[in-house]
């Protein structure tokens, strides 16, 4: 397990060509890995399930859909995020306008704790979605690129895609 | 005298997050840095007139007196001149 700046990654949270039928599939699929590894706590997937019930994470962006998927600090032990790329789009609703619903091709589950340590993780992983190629590019990757982008990344040595 | 912006989101640690540094960063190469706050949108009933300006992620469901502007744009990059140019507008009010 790749440890830096107190982000936790391995290549096994990555996860390209996911075949899922909706929002709520995608999450548990991510969410297991999150547990299995101990990152997250077992009360992790009923908050973040409740959570994007209450407070849809859906994107628009002006290319690829995205959702960001996260709950309450409690929930989780370490710092670290699950990546999903679906083959087909699976329907979240819009964090604005709930009312809105938004094709999402990438999953982004977050665990973030409520450590000051995160902001570095938001800036880089947030700061992708407004570069249209860079969505588009990620839809792509295999699963070792993926991995091997979002770890250089966050040690700051890759910015885009 | 600096101007005090509330970020919000649902939880108060994700996009408010990224939205909060990618503002300052902001205000400050424009020469007008800002004091800041994070807060869950729960929360900002009780922080009304505490601060000159609301930047939110989430639909804020209150009647507050602070204005709000939605930063949703500077995520996504759609109209993201616009979101920061009202901010800035807030921000530079005498």
């Amino acid at each position: 397990m790749e440890v830096q700046g107190e982000v936790y990654l391995s290549e096994d949270l990555f996860v390209v060509g996911l075949n899922c039928t909706s929002k709520e599939e995608v999450i548990e699929t991510l969410s297991n890995l999150l547990v299995s590894k101990g990152l997250v706590k077992d009360t992790y997937l009923s908050g973040i399930l409740e959570r994007e019930q209450q407070s849809p994470t859906g994107l628009r962006t002006k290319s690829v859909g995205v959702a960001i998927p996260h709950t309450q600090p409690e929930h989780v032990n370490s710092n670290s995020f699950a990546v999903g790329v679906l083959e087909k789009p699976v329907i979240f609703a819009d964090m604005l306008d709930p009312s809105v619903t938004v094709e999402v091709r990438i999953v982004f589950l977050l665990a973030l704790t409520e450590s000051s340590k995160h902001i570095d993780i938001m800036k880089k992983v947030m700061g992708l979605f407004k570069v249209e190629s860079t969505l588009h590019n990620l839809l792509t990757l295999s699963q070792e690129q993926l991995f091997s982008f979002f770890d250089q990344l966050i040690k700051g040595k890759q910015t885009k895609l | 005298m600096r101007k005090k912006v509330i970020f919000a989101c649902a939880t108060g640690v994700a996009t408010s997050t990224f939205v909060s540094q990618r503002v300052m960063q902001y205000c400050e190469e424009n020469g007008v840095p800002i004091d800041y706050e994070q807060s869950n949108v729960a929360s900002l009933p009780s922080l009304d007139n505490t601060a000159d300006l609301i930047v939110a992620t989430t639909t804020v469901p209150y009647d507050l007196k602070t204005p709000v502007i939605y930063g949703m744009g500077i995520i996504t990059g759609i109209d993201e001149d616009e979101v920061f140019h009202e901010i800035m507008k807030v921000i530079k009010e005498e």
